[in-house]
């Protein structure tokens, strides 16, 4: 958490305020990781810090002569995990952060300019303590994201004995009946933390009046930095490329291996065989087309709801109308772990519902854990609609459905949209929960990786790994397209 | 206290040139006004002598000191100055004295000399009672305030001032109108004051510049440019004008548009001609040279605003507002001039008023 954050605020600052090379670029770059499924980057860090074999690994015994032995890095430890995690956290932080700092007035800090403080002690004394907040609620962003996480621990922490919470409270689940209690024990452990987390940087946030808004059109000072231009732009594209494109690379190259201990290069060693087998395999594409239904109806219902409650909760005076939308934020603020066992225990007959094994209890599972997303956009392009437009149509002789067909909606559309994407995007990969929930009938793609990984092959399952990851892309592109780039993951 | 002076400076930004070879000095302890439409290039300018924009070309001194220009620029923090924000820019994770003491505490000040310093400064714009507050508890003008305490308290030479007013309400404008201007008086610093607002030039300034689209259109004291304007684009945006056309010729000028009517004219310009009179400077008296008759008439208590239709144009009057009772809709009235400027017909009014319609 700490890591994350240290890494992201300079990031933002970096890419949001200065004139450093590239900035759109990197901002792009940077936010990729976040759609990207944490248990692939988990993968390729596999391939790339193993103690034997690892690329990585490799090189630098191969440039520090240190022989045949094992290491230097090894990444089934908990400095190894640590590292992973936040490789795969820090854009939480760094998209909570660039937000509140292109945000901020710019003419606070040319104040500080004024009254006599260098660019750097400006920093340090306004931008920085006026980020403060922001700085927080993504730190503690990053924190719940890495407690809760089970795709990174389940692929590094088991083979090197590492466990997390949740690999650990899915390890009981698998015990049976008298793990089951202790699961749920664990469960109530992570649930606490992740709430009273929540309840603080609820806190934190709700100090927050203080970003203030300018009547002017905001146009960010741009710092320039002079003859640290190349040097720094040298150090973040190192970054970029040790943290972005070094796992993508890997997965890619191992997709293509025959034995992957060799290199790519060589001709006998390449083959296409993997993506051949795994992308022609039925099982494969059986649990490829329930990812895909599965994703589809948990974004569409849940985003009906999202619509109905962000009306609710920006056009009535109904009581209670906010209730609704704290459960759903409470719902995505949970671990995806302890909301399975949460379904496990309710939806297994106990209360005369018996889903358990079906598909439906994993579009359950998804809607409460990723409708928040599809809500936010909704309510947030809706509370941007003055009342003043629909009472307009009204006035002009529009009756409720009408005005909703040709003024509302319209308008929001691209928020619905992207809505929906948010809500199916991470569905579509989903691991933790699955994990938990899954029957032989309704595999995911997801849990499929998974089980190649561990069980078949590893250049097999990393072909997999980048076919989710061309999709995820793919779909990102479309809603990128779809919103005019007003939204994307 | 400082002098400012500006050489030839023109900035652009890629094909749009914001300020056009600006040349002007500003004297030790003058109070400058910089006055203009909104998107004239008069913040730019601010910011340049500030030091957030560097000049495309030209030169810019501070007390003969060369700050921007060539391969110098001497940053914003360097240059001794004090800036009050349009938006205030009082930081909100700080009270009010941490505010104002800023400045102080960048320079490593002793504690006893910052706490005596900022209490003299807050006393001085009467803030005293609120040091301890959070801005967010502050009204705006309370905060502008702090705005000024701030620029105030590094005793700077030179004062800039971004339409530091603009926010507030009518009242409060006025008063702090005055306050700024005492203020001024009292420490002699020299303040360069950005506003769009003419009356709040006018109140001000010991002289005001006035730009419209990046050039300079006059410099002057308020009186000289409200009284002898350069140009009609300056007639037009201090105070109230109306323009007729006209032919100057034999000591008259005469008004095609009100029915050939004339009014008489002793100036050295010759042949076609705008005429610009402001409305308070006429009135209604029998011997006046145009008739008319009275259309409508709106009471403004103070003032009495008349339109009155002289052959195919309206003419606003604005009289004293005793005058109400003594006139009624549609009585036929003379009109006399007590003053009135004359412009050559180049077509630059129709130019002008393209651009406000």
């Amino acid at each position: 958490m700490v890591l994350g954050t240290a890494i992201a605020f300079p990031l933002a600052w970096l890419v949001g305020r200065t004139n450093m090379y590239g900035r759109r670029f990197f901002r792009g770059l940077f936010v990729i990781t976040y759609m990207v499924p944490p248990y692939v980057g988990a993968m390729a860090w596999l391939r790339l810090m193993n103690p034997n074999v690892g690329t990585v690994n490799q090189w630098l015994r191969a440039l520090l002569h240190l022989g045949d032995a094992p290491g230097p890095l090894n990444v089934y430890t908990l400095p190894g995990m640590i590292w992973v995690l936040t490789t795969f956290y820090y854009p939480y932080a760094f998209i909570t952060i660039s937000r509140a700092m292109e945000k901020m007035d710019p003419s606070l800090e040319e104040a500080g300019r004024v009254c006599g403080a260098s660019p750097v002690k400006t920093v340090f004394t306004i931008t920085l303590p006026m980020m403060l907040p922001s700085l927080i609620a993504g730190a503690l962003l990053v924190f719940i994201g890495a407690a809760s996480c089970y795709g990174i621990p389940s692929i590094i922490g088991i083979p090197g004995n590492v466990s997390t919470v949740t690999t650990r409270i899915v390890e009981y689940v698998s015990l049976g009946q008298k793990g089951m209690n202790d699961a749920t024990a664990l469960s109530v452990f992570l649930m606490a933390v992740a709430l009273v987390i929540l309840f603080l940087s609820d806190v934190v946030l709700a100090k927050r009046q203080y970003i203030t808004v300018s009547g002017k059109s905001v146009s960010p000072a741009v710092v320039h930095l002079r003859r640290w231009r190349l040097p720094v732009t040298l150090l973040v594209s190192l970054f970029a490329v040790i943290v972005v494109l070094m796992p993508f690379l890997t997965i890619l190259t191992t997709s293509f291996k025959v034995d992957i201990g060799k290199s790519v290069l060589d001709p006998k060693n390449f083959t296409l065989a993997n993506w051949t087998t795994v992308f022609t395999r039925n099982e494969t594409l059986g649990c490829l087309k329930n990812s895909l239904v599965f994703a589809a109806v948990a974004a569409t219902v849940g985003l009906v709801i999202a619509c109905v409650m962000s009306y609710l909760l920006q056009r009535t005076r109904i009581r209670g109308r906010s209730i609704p939308n704290f459960l759903i934020t409470l719902g995505s603020g949970t671990p995806s772990v302890v909301i399975a066992i949460g379904l496990i225990m309710t939806m297994r007959g106990n209360f005369g519902v018996n889903i358990y094994g079906t598909a439906y209890i994993l579009i359950i599972a998804y809607m409460i854990k990723y409708m928040m997303m599809g809500m936010r956009t909704v309510v947030s392009a809706m509370s941007q609609i003055h009342v003043s437009l629909e009472e307009c149509s009204q006035i002009a002789g529009a009756g409720w459905l009408r005005t909703m067909r040709r003024i509302t909606g319209p308008l929001i559309f691209p928020s619905i949209a992207a809505g929906w994407f948010l809500i199916f995007i991470p569905s579509f990969y989903e691991l933790s929960m699955t994990t938990l929930l899954y029957s032989t009938n309704t595999k995911t793609i997801g849990f499929q990786l998974y089980e190649y990984w561990t069980m078949t092959s590893q250049p097999m399952s990393c072909a997999m790994a980048f076919g989710i990851l061309l999709i995820v892309v793919l779909l990102n592109f479309i809603l990128n397209r779809l919103t005019g780039g007003e939204f994307s993951i | 206290m400082a002098s400012v002076t500006i050489s030839h400076v023109t900035k652009t930004f890629e094909d749009n040139v914001i300020i056009r070879d600006f040349d002007q000095v500003f004297g030790d302890g003058e109070f400058i006004t910089l006055l203009g439409p909104s998107g004239c290039g008069k913040t730019t300018m601010l910011r340049i002598i500030a030091g957030f924009e560097k000049p495309t070309s030209g030169e810019l001194r501070i007390d003969d000191v060369l700050v921007s220009g060539g391969k110098t620029f001497v940053p914003p923090e360097k240059r001794g100055i004090g800036m009050v924000f349009q938006s205030y820019a009082v930081w909100p994770h700080m009270n009010v004295f941490d505010n104002v003491a800023y400045p102080l505490t960048i320079r490593r000040v002793s504690k006893e000399q910052i706490k005596s310093e900022v209490a003299r400064v807050l006393e001085m714009t009467h803030l005293s009672q609120y040091a301890q507050r959070m801005p967010s508890q502050l009204s705006g003008g309370q905060q502008q305030r702090v705005a000024l305490a701030r620029a105030l308290m590094s005793a700077p030479k030179l004062l800039l001032l971004d339409e530091p007013l603009s926010n507030l309400d009518a009242k409060l404008r006025e008063s702090m109108r005055f306050e700024i201007k005492e203020l001024q008086k009292r420490t002699g610093i020299t303040v360069v004051y950005v506003t769009h607002d003419q009356t709040e030039a006018m109140a001000m300034s010991d002289r005001i510049i006035l730009i419209n689209g990046g050039v300079v259109q006059q410099c002057g004291s308020p009186e000289e440019i409200y009284n002898a304007p350069a140009n009609q684009f300056v007639a037009d945006f201090l105070g109230k004008v109306d323009f007729f056309k006209g032919e100057a010729r034999d000591g008259r000028i005469v008004l095609p548009a009100m029915n050939g009517q004339s009014i008489p004219y002793d100036g050295s310009r010759r042949g076609r001609v705008d005429v610009a009179v402001r409305p308070e400077n006429m009135y209604f008296s029998d011997d006046g040279p145009l008739e008319g008759v009275l259309e409508t008439q709106y009471y403004l208590g103070d003032t009495d605003d008349c339109r009155v239709r002289v052959g195919q144009t309206l003419v606003r009057v604005i009289v004293g507002g005793y005058e109400y009772k003594r006139l009624t809709t549609g009585q036929p009235v003379r009109i006399a001039l007590r003053d009135f400027m004359v412009f050559e017909d180049d077509g630059t009014l129709e130019s002008l008023l393209e651009i406000r319609t």
